[in-house]
């Protein structure tokens, strides 16, 4: 997969790629890849509100993977996705092992989509998502599932709300997962001391913004390593906190090849290109002439 | 289907304090974000920049705001505000400043927590970054197309909209009747200066509270005066009226019931937190009356038909 910037828009923050097309002289073009939000085989409403609860350096959100279900995705969204000229990943969510298998299939003649990002990792469920990606031995099921269904590239979306994620990563990687996408929300709870209840609807949620940053630089870096340490060619997607080129960069160094942005596009909805425009002065100053030259050039201290 | 968001660099002219926690905002915007405002719209107001530039200032009289000091509070300021603030825009105009004609929103604004906190500091030459205008608004051309009797009614802060709405309504020659209510949230300063403001925009002003005991305040729900005034109403009156409204989850929802009661057409404007303002994030969700679904305050609404969502 061959993408025009290292930028990809986080699924769950761009919708299904419509709703930022809606500010003035934004354009879905100046991403590398859209992942466009879970999807499930049947639609879903989503948790009640409120869904989110802005904290230090972050927010927790618990939507609940709203979405039409595959089959609306089909009719009223597929066609609307081939005016852009940048790639598209879709997100795909199940609740049972065999489920995942079958949304996988249905993007069989969906040309426009070039990967699927399989989502073992939403907190925000009681059942599916995060369930299967908190064990090896299920990642792997799931995994496999989706990479017998497909013949299109397969990423595994981890989480960060587990012991040791290599082991996570090794499952999916044995699976046949083409990338490994990281690190979706971390586990989190706001309480409202006047009313001793939770802010969010669903008690907890999922923290994302800068304030989970090094947490996530750390477990690319942890999933690199174990890449590198294996001689295998699985490229990571890296993501979690990023507002600046510098974020950009050091999930680069930490051995990410792509580094997404959900969060910080709320603050500033120009981020992609604005990132972009701050990278190419970056690697012109420095003469870089590939950007990739930059994945996993940290040095660990011995 | 919703017209382009401009995302601009607005600049304060005014901060004008209403007392106690509230104050308005006036900035300057450009032409074509002006012209494409409706009353009911809002837009997502970034909190945080300001911050970077002015740090101290801020850290400083942020320090002062009543029943909020807390130790060690400079490190957790040091952190950005993320989020944006939807406020509702308030009201719109065009004002000579200079010898030129400037394009002007208002904001009316209750000092909450930190966000807000922020707005409060700005003063005339500061930059405020904004998205906007943002949603569905009200539908008032149709009041004045099919010549309609208008009732707003607001609650609380949620008479913020209400003046661009009567704005618009009296360029039509029509007067709204207004039901206005405020509980202890809304200050006797900032009820008094929206008294004055409804006065001037209503054929008929009624101002309810609970708690402020003045002469102008009838005591009791906004709601149950509203009624009182259905009540008196003929049939085809109340086919010929439409309410606009804005307020807090309790009274819309008794107002949406009175409405069914009484067969009367009403909109009402609802919100809820908000992350991206566009419809991307699906965080401002309120129940959708069909099926098992919910509807995105930010871009189905903020306004809806009481028909299209239900309360819990």
């Amino acid at each position: 997969m061959k993408l025009a910037t290292p930028l990809v828009a986080a699924s769950g923050t761009f919708g299904f790629a419509e709703d930022f097309e809606r500010i003035e002289r934004f354009s879905n073009d100046d991403i590398g890849a859209i992942t466009l939000k879970s999807i499930s085989m049947k639609p879903r409403a989503g948790n009640p509100p409120p869904r989110i609860v802005e904290t230090p350096a972050g927010i927790i959100n618990s939507v609940g993977l709203a979405n039409p279900g595959i089959v609306a995705f089909k009719e009223r969204i597929v066609d609307d996705l081939k005016k852009y000229h940048t790639a598209f990943i879709a997100n795909i969510v199940g609740f049972t092992v065999k489920e995942y298998g079958e949304v996988a299939r249905e993007f069989d003649d969906i040309d426009v989509v070039d990967a699927l990002e399989v989502n073992i990792s939403c907190p925000n469920v009681k059942k599916g998502g995060i369930s299967f990606g908190t064990d090896p031995k299920q990642s792997f099921k799931v995994i496999d599932t989706v990479r017998k269904s497909t013949d299109k590239l397969v990423i595994a979306k981890l989480t960060p709300n587990v012991t040791d994620i290599t082991q996570i990563a090794k499952a999916c990687i044995d699976a046949g997962a083409d990338m490994i996408s990281l690190i979706n929300t971390v586990n989190a709870m706001v309480i409202d001391i006047e009313t001793k209840r939770p802010v969010l609807h669903n008690n907890k949620g999922g923290l994302s913004g800068p304030a989970i940053k090094p947490i996530a630089v750390y477990l690319v870096n942890c999933v690199y390593n174990y890449v590198k340490d294996n001689k295998l060619d699985i490229p990571i997607i890296g993501m979690g906190g990023v507002l600046t080129y510098e974020d950009v960069l050091e999930f680069m160094i930490a051995g990410a090849s792509a580094v997404s942005i959900g969060t910080g596009s709320f603050y500033d909805p120009f981020i992609y290109k604005n990132i972009n425009n701050k990278l190419y002065e970056y690697l012109g100053k420095n003469k870089i002439n590939d950007i990739n030259k930059l994945v996993g050039s940290v040095c660990l201290n011995k | 289907m919703q017209k382009k968001i401009f995302s601009t660099s607005t600049t304060v002219i005014d901060n004008i304090s209403l007392g106690d926690q509230y104050f308005k905002l006036k900035v300057k915007v450009s032409k074509k974000c002006f012209l494409q405002a409706s009353p009911g719209q809002f837009a997502h107001v970034l909190c945080s920049q300001e911050i970077v530039s002015r740090k101290n200032r801020v850290f400083n009289d942020y320090y002062e705001l009543k029943n909020y000091v807390r130790p060690n509070i400079d490190k957790l300021l040091e952190s950005q505000l993320l989020l944006r603030r939807p406020f509702c825009i308030h009201d719109a105009y065009v004002e000579e400043i200079n010898g030129k004609s400037v394009c002007v929103f208002e904001f009316l604004i209750r000092t909450k927590r930190k966000g807000t906190a922020m707005l409060s500091k700005l003063s005339a030459g500061d930059h405020l970054d904004i998205l906007a205008p943002i949603g569905q608004p009200f539908d008032y051309k149709k009041s004045v197309k099919c010549d309609k009797n208008v009732i707003v009614v607001a609650g609380g802060m949620g008479v913020a909209p209400v003046v661009f709405l009567c704005r618009k309504l009296i360029e039509n020659d029509k007067y709204p009747e207004i039901f206005f209510g405020f509980e202890e949230d809304f200050s006797l300063n900032a009820g008094h200066t929206m008294k004055t403001d409804l006065n001037r925009i209503s054929k008929g002003l009624t101002i309810t509270s609970n708690n402020l005991h003045e002469k102008w305040c009838k005591k009791g729900f906004v709601t149950d005066e509203l009624e009182k005034h259905l009540k008196k109403m003929g049939a085809d009156e109340l086919l010929n009226t439409v309410i606009y409204s804005c307020g807090p989850h309790l009274m819309l929802k008794r107002l949406k019931q009175i409405a069914e009661q009484y067969g009367v057409d009403c909109e009402i404007s609802m919100e809820e937190r908000m992350a991206c303002g566009i419809g991307a994030c699906a965080v401002c969700v309120c129940k959708s009356s069909e099926g098992l679904g919910y509807k995105k305050v930010c871009v189905d609404g903020p306004v809806f038909n009481s028909k299209e969502i239900t309360f819990e």
